[in-house]
C-alpha cells in the first residue's frame, strides 16, 4: 500500500486502507481524525472520526455543506487551525513517493504529520504538501510585487537558488498556470480575481509538491474563468502527477473532475466513493437529495425537490444519524446509534463506503441525472 | 415525476394585447468612478455599467437574467425597482411611466413591485423581530388598518412561504433562524404588499445547495398565484430550472433573449455558448477537456472593447465586429441576439 | 472577558456611581460651601475634614457641592452635544447626496477650529456665565467630533441591505434612520456620550481655573481657580488644590474605563471579527512520530 516498505506507524488494522476506492499507493492518510471546538462537555465535534486515503496523484473531492467540516478537515491535515479549534484523536500519515525528497529521510516510514515539530512541519509544508484556502487571491500581499512573492517562496525553501535562477522559475512558474510572465512585476491589484487565483496555484507548484489542498479554490470566480482554471489544474496534475483534495459546497464540480468523492455531513463522512459511482448509484441519502440539488442543463425540466430542513447546528446533535431527521427513509434504529462508515452490503468488494443503516443504493438518482 | 410548470405566459413575453407589468426602455446606468483629485483635471472615468438595456415583465411570466458579475444584471434589477435612477431611459409600470421622486411618490410603484436580496443575513434588520419585518409594509401600505390585523397578514404570510406555523415565528429575531428561513421571512415581506412584479436579485447564492431548491420552488408558486418575475443570477441551470424567458447579459449589455429552453440547448450568442460550456455538467465527465482557448477576462466596463464587447473574447469575430456593434436581431420570431452572425436574415 | 478587564470595568462603575451619588446626594449632608465661619488656612481636622481656605470656607463642602455643578454642566453639555451630533452625523449619512456634503462640511469646518481658544473667546463675552450657558458653549465645540464618527458608522449601515430593503418597500428616510439605523448606533452613541463628558469636565475645569464663567457657582474648576489666585499652590495648602484635582483626574479615569468596555460592546455588535488570539497548537501527546525526527535533530516543540 505504501511506497517502500512499511511505515512504522499504525496502519489500519484491518490492513485496509480506508477511503475511496482509487488505486495506487497510499500518499496521505488521515485516521480517525477528530476536531474539536471548545472543551469539556459543551465540546463541538467539527470533525468527527473521519478517516480518508488519498492515494499519489488522486484527485479527491470533499463535498459538504455548511457545518459538514471539510473546511475544518483541511486545516486541521495541514496544520493551519486556529484557537478554539484543536484536534483532539486520529493520526495523520503521510507517505513520501519514492522520488521525493522526504522519502530520502524518512526511510521508507510514514511521517505522522500532527506530531511534526516546528521545523520539521516548515519543510513539510509546502515541499511536500500545498495549500491553496478559500479566497486565497487576497491572501498576496497587496505591497509586493508577483516577482516578490514567487521568489520569496522559493528563497524560503531552496536557500541555494541563485537570484536569476529564482526569477526564471517564478517566470516559467507563471507560464504553466497560464499566465504570461511579463505579468511578474504587477501588484495584485492591478490583477483579475482569476489572475490572482492562478497566481497563488503558481505559488503552491512552486516546488513540485505531491498534494495540494484546495478549498474553494474557485468559489468567488464567475463561471467561466472557473471553468478554465479547472482545465488548467487538469492538465498541471496530467503533468505533473501530484495529488489533490479539493474542497468544495459544489458537487457537480466534483462529479466532473475529481476521481475520488468523499461527502461529508455534520463533520462525519457520509459517503466515499469514485466519482461515477457516486453519480450512477449515490448510497447515503444524503448523497442522493445532494444530487437532486442541482439543476440539470439538459434533459426534461422536471420538479426537483431538494433536501427539506437546513444542515444542522453541530451544537447538541441528537443522537444517531445526523442526517435523520431529514431523511425521508429514517427509522427507529436510525435515531438512536451512529451508523458505521462501511463497504454497502450490496457491493462490499467496490472499495466504497457509505455510513448508513439501510444501505440503499437506490435507483431513483439514475432517474433524476438522466 | 411531473413535468415542471413555471410560471404563466409561457414562451414569449407580452401578447399584443396585454399590457406588461413592468417595461424598461432603453436603460442605461453610468457610474462616474472618481479618482480624488485627478478626476477634476482631465477626463472623468464612466463606469458603463447598463447601456441601452430594454426588457419587458409580463404578468405571471418569470424572465431569468443571467450573466457574469460586472455584466450589469444587478445594476438592472436596482434601475427596475427603482432603487436607482437611471441616467437616461424610461421606466413602466402598467403601461404609466414611473416617477423619478422620493418615496412618497413612488409609493403606489413600491406596492406593485418588490425586491428580493441576495444575502438573507444582512436584509433583515438584526435589531428587529420578524414580525415587525412584515408588519411595516402591511402598516405603511394600509393593507392593514390595526396592529392586530397586521399581525394576523403577517402570520398568514408566514405559513404561506412555509414557516409554519407562523404564529411560532412571528416573533423571532432574524438570528435565531437559518438562512433558508430567513430568506423565506424575505420573501414573505416581499409579498406583504400582494405586489405585481418580485426582483430577486440572485436570491439563493448565499445558501446552502440543499437549501437552494425549495427556494426556487417557491418563487415558482407565488408566479403560478400570478406575480411575475425577474429572477437574476449567474447560474444559468437554476434559470433554465423554472424561468420562460431567459435574457443574457454581458459587459452592460443585453445580447441574447429567448424562451428559457431554447436558449439553453440552442444558444445563438457565442457568450452564451460560452456560459453553458463552462457550467459543470456531470454528463460531459468523459467527452474530455473542453478548448482552453477561451483567454481573457471580462471586458472592462471604463474603457469597453469599441464595436461588440465581446469580440475580444470571440471565437468567431470579425472585422466587423470590432467596429460596429450589432444591432438586435431576430432569427426566430420569439429569440433575440446582439450578434453579427445572425445578421442579415429574416 | 480576561480578568484584568473585568476588574477595570468595575473600577470604572464604582468610581462613576460615587461621584454621581456625591453629586445627588452630598450636598445635602455638608455645610454651607459659601460659609466663612471656619478657621483660616486651616488644615484638616475633625470639624473640617479637608481643612479649610483662606477665608475660613470648608473645602470638603465645597468639593461635594463642587461635584454636583461640575456633573450638571458635564451631563447637559454631553446630551446636547450628543442630541446634536446624532441629528447632523446620521441625518447626514442616512440623506447622502447634496446634505451630506453640505452637512460634513460643516462639521469638519467646526472640527478644525480650536477648541479651547474657541470657548474661551466665547466664554469670555459672557461675564459671569451660569451653569447652562457654559454647557452650551462646551456642546457647541464638542459635537463635531462625535458627529463624524456616528457618519462614518451610519454610512456603513445605509450600505447595509436592510436599509435598501426598508427603501424597497417604502419606508421614508426619517423612519430608516430612527427605526432601522439608530438601534444599532445605540452602543457608539453611549460611548460618544462618555467622551463628551469627558471631554466637558476637562474643559470647564479648565474654563473656571481661568476664571471663565461664574467663579461663584461652585465646581472643582471654581475651586482650582480660587486657590490658585489665593497663592495656595505656593503655600502648600494641599488640603485646599489636590481634592478637586483629584476628583477630577478620577472622574475622568471613570469615564475612559467604562468608554473601553463600551467600545467593545459596540465593536462586537457591529463588526464581524476574526479570532485575534495567536494560532497555538497544542503538543500532540506522545505517539510514533515515526521518522520526522530524522529530519531535524530533535528540537522541543513550544507548547
Amino acid at each position: 500500500m505504501t511506497a517502500g516498505g512499511m511505515s512504522t506507524g499504525g496502519m489500519t488494522a484491518d490492513g485496509m486502507s480506508t477511503g475511496g476506492p482509487g488505486q495506487g499507493p497510499a500518499l496521505l492518510e488521515i485516521k480517525d481524525l477528530t476536531v474539536d471546538y471548545g472543551v469539556g462537555p459543551g465540546a463541538v465535534h467539527a470533525v468527527d472520526r473521519v478517516s480518508l486515503t488519498i492515494r499519489q496523484g488522486e484527485a479527491v473531492g470533499l463535498a459538504g455543506e455548511s457545518g459538514s467540516g471539510k473546511s475544518t478537515l483541511a486545516h486541521a491535515v495541514t496544520r493551519l487551525l486556529r484557537d478554539p479549534a484543536r484536534v483532539t484523536g486520529g493520526e495523520v500519515w503521510y507517505h513520501p513517493p519514492a522520488a521525493s525528497p522526504a522519502a530520502a529521510v524518512t526511510a521508507g516510514g510514514g511521517i505522522e504529520v500532527l506530531g511534526l515539530n516546528k521545523r520539521a512541519l516548515r519543510k513539510f509544508r509546502w515541499q511536500e504538501v500545498a495549500v491553496v484556502l478559500q479566497s486565497a487571491m487576497n491572501a498576496l500581499n497587496p505591497v509586493l510585487s508577483l516577482r516578490a512573492q514567487l521568489t520569496d517562496v522559493l528563497r524560503e525553501h531552496q536557500p541555494e537558488m541563485r537570484r536569476p535562477q529564482r526569477t526564471a522559475r517564478a517566470a516559467e512558474l507563471l507560464e504553466t498556470v497560464g499566465v504570461s510572465p511579463d505579468r511578474l512585476n504587477s501588484y495584485p491589484h492591478e490583477l483579475s480575481g482569476g489572475m490572482r487565483q492562478r497566481a497563488m496555484i503558481a505559488m503552491a507548484l512552486a516546488l513540485r509538491p505531491q498534494l495540494i489542498v484546495m478549498d474553494e479554490p474557485t468559489t468567488a470566480l464567475d463561471v467561466v474563468t472557473q471553468r478554465q482554471i479547472l482545465d488548467e489544474l487538469a492538465s498541471l496534475r496530467e503533468q505533473f502527477g501530484f495529488a489533490m483534495m479539493f474542497i468544495t459546497h459544489d458537487l457537480s464540480l466534483l462529479l466532473e473532475t475529481a476521481d475520488t468523492i468523499a461527502v461529508m455531513y455534520a463533520g462525519r463522512l457520509a459517503e466515499c466513493a469514485g466519482a461515477e459511482q457516486i453519480y450512477r448509484s449515490p448510497a447515503h441519502p444524503y448523497t442522493v437529495g445532494l444530487l437532486r440539488s442541482f439543476p440539470p442543463l439538459s434533459g426534461p425540466r422536471l420538479e426537483l425537490a431538494g433536501i427539506p430542513g437546513s444542515p444542522p447546528s453541530l451544537r447538541g446533535l441528537p443522537p444517531g444519524c445526523p442526517f435523520a431527521p431529514r431523511c425521508q427513509h429514517a427509522t427507529e434504529v436510525c435515531t438512536q446509534t451512529a451508523p458505521p462508515l462501511a463497504p454497502p452490503a450490496a457491493d462490499e468488494a467496490s472499495g466504497r463506503l457509505v455510513a448508513c443503516h439501510h444501505d440503499r443504493i437506490t435507483a431513483d438518482a439514475t432517474e433524476a441525472a438522466s | 415525476m411531473s413535468e415542471f410548470e413555471g410560471g404563466r405566459g409561457g414562451g414569449w413575453g407580452v401578447a399584443p394585447e396585454q399590457v406588461p407589468v413592468l417595461a424598461a426602455t432603453g436603460m442605461r446606468k453610468h457610474f462616474t468612478a472618481s479618482r480624488g483629485v485627478r478626476s477634476m483635471v482631465g477626463a472623468r472615468r464612466v463606469v458603463h455599467a447598463v447601456d441601452d438595456a430594454s426588457v419587458v415583465l409580463a404578468p405571471g411570466e418569470i424572465v431569468a437574467v443571467v450573466g457574469e458579475s460586472g455584466s450589469g444584471k444587478t445594476t438592472l434589477g436596482r434601475l427596475m425597482s427603482r432603487l436607482e435612477l437611471p441616467t437616461a431611459g424610461k421606466l413602466q409600470l402598467n403601461g404609466e411611466d414611473v416617477p423619478r421622486g422620493g418615496a412618497r411618490s413612488l409609493r403606489a410603484f413600491r406596492r406593485r413591485v418588490q425586491v428580493v436580496f441576495q444575502d438573507p443575513y444582512a436584509s433583515l434588520n438584526s435589531a428587529h423581530k420578524v414580525g415587525h419585518h412584515l408588519e411595516r409594509p402591511l402598516l405603511l401600505h394600509k393593507i392593514a388598518r390595526s396592529d392586530a390585523q397586521a399581525r394576523e397578514l403577517a402570520i398568514d404570510l408566514l405559513d404561506r412561504v412555509g414557516l409554519s406555523p407562523g404564529a411560532q415565528f412571528i416573533d423571532r429575531y432574524p438570528q435565531q433562524l437559518s438562512g433558508g428561513q430567513r430568506q423565506r421571512v424575505a420573501i414573505a415581506r416581499a409579498l406583504a404588499t400582494g405586489p405585481q412584479a418580485i426582483i430577486a436579485d440572485e436570491p439563493v447564492a448565499s445558501l446552502d445547495v440543499s437549501s437552494r431548491l425549495a427556494i426556487l420552488n417557491l418563487f415558482a408558486s407565488i408566479a403560478r398565484d400570478g406575480a411575475s418575475l425577474l429572477y437574476i443570477t449567474h447560474d444559468i441551470a437554476s434559470a433554465r430550472y423554472f424561468a420562460d424567458r431567459i435574457i443574457v447579459m454581458y459587459a452592460g449589455e443585453i445580447i441574447e433573449q429567448g424562451p428559457a429552453e431554447d436558449v439553453v440547448s440552442q444558444p445563438l450568442h457565442p457568450y452564451t455558448r460560452l456560459l453553458i460550456d463552462s457550467a459543470p455538467d456531470p454528463d460531459r465527465r468523459h467527452e474530455g477537456r473542453r478548448s482552453a482557448e477561451r483567454a481573457g477576462e471580462i471586458a472592462s466596463l471604463i474603457t469597453p472593447p469599441s464595436g461588440c464587447r465581446f469580440h475580444p473574447r470571440c471565437p468567431h469575430a470579425m472585422p466587423r465586429c470590432s467596429e460596429q456593434a450589432p444591432p438586435e436581431f431576430t432569427p426566430d420570431p420569439l429569440r433575440r441576439v446582439a450578434c453579427w452572425l445572425h445578421g442579415e436574415q429574416p | 472577558m480576561k480578568p484584568n478587564r473585568r476588574w477595570s470595568v468595575r473600577i470604572g462603575v464604582g468610581l462613576l456611581v460615587f461621584f454621581v451619588l456625591m453629586a445627588i446626594a452630598g450636598p445635602w449632608f455638608v455645610g454651607n460651601p459659601s460659609a466663612t465661619d471656619g478657621p483660616l488656612h486651616a488644615g484638616p481636622s475633625g470639624g473640617h475634614l479637608l481643612g479649610t481656605t483662606n477665608i475660613g470656607q470648608d473645602v470638603l463642602s465645597q468639593l461635594v457641592v463642587g461635584a454636583r455643578g461640575s456633573l450638571v454642566v458635564c451631563t447637559i453639555a454631553a446630551a446636547i452635544a450628543t442630541v446634536l451630533a446624532i441629528a447632523v452625523g446620521v441625518t447626514s449619512a442616512v440623506l447622502g447626496g447634496v446634505w451630506d456634503e453640505v452637512l460634513s462640511l460643516f462639521t469638519n469646518a467646526m472640527l478644525v477650529i480650536p477648541t479651547l481658544p474657541l470657548v474661551v473667546v466665547i466664554a469670555g463675552y459672557m461675564k459671569n456665565a451660569g451653569a447652562v450657558v457654559v454647557a452650551i458653549v462646551i456642546a457647541a465645540t464638542g459635537w463635531s467630533w462625535s458627529a463624524r464618527i456616528l457618519r462614518a458608522q451610519a454610512l456603513s449601515l445605509r450600505r447595509r441591505d436592510f436599509v435598501l430593503a426598508a427603501r424597497a418597500s417604502g419606508e421614508g428616510s426619517f423612519r430608516i434612520v430612527t427605526f432601522e439605523v439608530l438601534p444599532h448606533l445605540v452602543p457608539l452613541i453611549a460611548a460618544q456620550f462618555l467622551g463628551v463628558v469627558l471631554y466637558a469636565i476637562m474643559t470647564q475645569a479648565g474654563l473656571a481655573f481661568l476664571g471663565i464663567g461664574s467663579v461663584t457657582d461652585w465646581t472643582w474648576g471654581t475651586m482650582l481657580y480660587w486657590a490658585n489666585s489665593s497663592q495656595a499652590f505656593q503655600l502648600a495648602q494641599w488640603w485646599w488644590y489636590v481634592p478637586p484635582g483629584l476628583c477630577i483626574a478620577l472622574f475622568g479615569t471613570a469615564l475612559v474605563l467604562l468608554n473601553s468596555a463600551i467600545d467593545r460592546v459596540a465593536d462586537n455588535r457591529l463588526v464581524e471579527r476574526a479570532p485575534r488570539r495567536p494560532m497555538l497548537l497544542r503538543r500532540r501527546g506522545a505517539g510514533p512520530v515515526g521518522a520526522a525526527d530524522a529530519l531535524v535533530a530533535g528540537e522541543e516543540v513550544p507548547a
